[in-house]
């Protein structure tokens, strides 16, 4: 069976692979409340993806774009 | 060894804020050193985004926003450890960030203004718990008021016509009023909150009609206060 959860995620992935920009506002939707990383069991991410959007979480909080708490 | 890491070119990203406070002349001048910056380190710019003035989530250095750029470089990656040197110095960048990039990458633009759409999260139902409770309550109604009917059959034996479809008539309507009221609390789930103790009332009423002995009015009340623990303390994740 291929893994139909891998398909809902075009606007969060650069298109053709599964590296997430830190520069994209889908990043927003990601994140709590309060500014901590959601986890896995609760957004449905694959695993390589969520490694990614991790990393790219962590970059837009160095740069400004997203906070670290609120 | 170092020779060939000097040969071939790896492609990167920069993003680099610059001061607000600045004139447009001085703001060119910067970026403009910015580039000569890179292309002493031996790098080739293919792409280029400049994003303005923007605000940040957090103060940075005590600014509240600042102007963004973003370069697309190919680059030497054995002289990289020196460009982050002098961008550490350099006194108008307040915050700078490399990152190797996918090859054949070329930067999209993003609105980060623009609202997004609410499809991202899932969110489970709820199941509905309240049937139990229910059946519970009707059987408690209907147990009193036959003990009432027995009791009252026994002065009037001689009425016995009238006394029989008396009772048929009796359990009917409480049957028919514990439909209404298992037909009113899904209704009020439903409803979600915003209208509970409006149609508790009514109901309340209703069951003090029916019954007046203190003993099971006391069940009553307890298990109506237990429900509204039930509607009240549904609290989710605060995610």
């Amino acid at each position: 069976m291929p893994n139909k959860n891998r398909k809902n995620f075009g606007k969060l992935c650069y298109p053709g692979t599964t590296w997430v920009d830190y520069k994209n506002p889908v990043i927003k939707k990601y994140v709590t409340i309060y500014g901590r990383i959601k986890p896995r069991y609760y957004t449905k991410v694959p695993m390589v993806v969520q490694k990614s959007l991790s990393r790219a979480i962590k970059n837009a909080r160095i740069m400004g774009l997203v906070p670290f708490t609120k | 060894m170092s020779e060939e890491n000097t040969a071939e070119l790896v492609s990167y990203e920069i993003m680099a804020i610059i001061e607000p406070d600045v004139t447009e002349a001085q703001y060119k001048k910067h970026v403009d050193a910015l580039k000569a910056l890179l292309k002493k380190s031996g790098a080739e710019i293919t792409h280029e985004q400049e994003w303005g003035k923007r605000d940040f989530a957090y103060p940075i250095k005590k600014q509240d926003n600042g102007f963004y750029v973003v370069l697309n470089f190919q680059g030497v990656p054995s002289e990289i450890v020196e460009l982050e040197n002098q961008l550490r110095i350099t006194p108008f960048v307040l915050r700078h960030l490399i990152i190797k990039t996918p090859a054949d990458y070329v930067p999209l633009e993003y609105d980060w203004d623009a609202e997004l759409e609410e499809e991202v999260v899932k969110e489970e139902k709820k199941p509905v718990k309240k049937p139990a409770p229910v059946v519970v309550k009707a059987k408690e109604e209907e147990a009193p008021v036959e003990e009432k009917e027995e009791v009252k059959e026994e002065p009037a034996e001689e009425v016995v016509e009238e006394a029989a479809p008396v009772e048929e008539e009796a359990p009917a309507e409480e049957k028919e009023e514990a439909k209404e009221e298992v037909k009113e609390e899904p209704a009020e789930e439903v409803v979600e909150e915003e209208k509970p103790a409006k149609e508790e009332a009514p109901a309340k009423k209703e069951k003090e009609e029916v019954i007046t002995d203190k003993a099971s009015s006391e069940r009553l009340s307890k298990l109506d206060e237990k429900l509204e623990e039930l509607l009240s303390s549904d609290n989710d994740l605060n995610l």
